[in-house]
């Protein structure tokens, strides 16, 4: 428990400091950064990675299943 | 939108319309700042936004224009409602980490253990509010987000435009500092 001690000392801050930091702009800046990244196309880039990731894992996977299932049976 | 005087009046009046605007208008923020300091747990942080809503509306007639600014007080709400769950989570789940502990937390801690020292408490805190109004807006303004709002070093880093090992140096700089300002002004010497 002796973590929220430090977190406790600012409890009774004085809110005339709070009132400077404007912290509802950290959301503006979390929005922009979203629009920049789609605005330059990596959310886009990053989409057809996953994308052809996933299509490229799961033929594997079928590959494998397929070649267990046919190729490496062992004699009885 | 509403003002927010007019928002404070329809609550104190304890008319729906009031917290409405009030959920329209800080939503977003109040979301952000506890999910800040709970994490991305969102049962947690609506639960937290949720209380917070009902604290503003029990006590809104408490609501001074010449403190603080509406936001500020919706902020310092939902930043000890949150930490209060994030204290009962630590509790119930045996989570509570001994990190981030400085020496003047130390020193807060054998105060606080005592009852008869709830003036020098006050006196301390007299003093921590001294420290950080006389800091430079820039260091102010790490200390708070890393102390008051818990942000973590890659979100400070972000929005202050520095690196993460920016921030974290800086931050121990600033905890060193602040120490002994406050051993200065309390009259210790340790």
């Amino acid at each position: 428990m002796e973590k929220y001690v430090w977190i406790d000392m600012f409890e009774k801050l004085d809110a005339s400091l709070l009132d400077e930091l404007h912290i509802e702009k950290d959301l503006k800046r979390h929005k922009n950064r979203i629009q920049t990244l789609f605005a330059k196309g990596h959310v886009k880039t990053a989409s057809v990675v996953a994308a052809i990731s996933l299509v490229v894992t799961g033929a594997l996977i079928v590959f494998l299943q397929v070649r267990k299932k046919f190729c490496c049976r062992r004699p009885a | 939108m509403l003002r927010d005087k007019k928002i404070v009046k329809l609550i104190v009046k304890k008319e729906e319309e009031g917290l409405k605007a009030l959920t329209e208008k800080y939503e977003k923020l109040l979301t952000y700042i506890a999910t800040g300091i709970l994490g991305n747990n969102r049962e947690d942080v609506e639960e937290c936004v949720n209380d917070t809503y009902l604290k503003a509306w029990n006590h809104m007639q408490e609501f001074d224009f010449e403190k603080a600014s509406l936001k500020t007080y919706m902020s310092v709400i939902v930043r000890n409602t949150a930490i209060n769950r994030l204290r009962k989570i630590s509790r119930t789940e045996g989570t509570a980490q001994k990190d981030e502990l400085c020496d003047l937390a130390e020193d807060y801690a054998d105060q606080r253990q005592d009852v008869e020292a709830t003036m020098e408490r006050k006196e301390s805190m007299r003093a921590l509010n001294e420290i950080i109004a006389n800091m430079k807006k820039r260091d102010r303004e790490l200390v708070l987000r890393r102390y008051y709002y818990l942000q973590s070093s890659k979100e400070i880093a972000f929005h202050m435009k520095m690196s993460v090992n920016a921030v974290d140096s800086k931050l121990s700089r600033l905890r060193k500092q602040m120490k002994q300002e406050y051993n200065v002004m309390t009259g210790e010497e340790r």
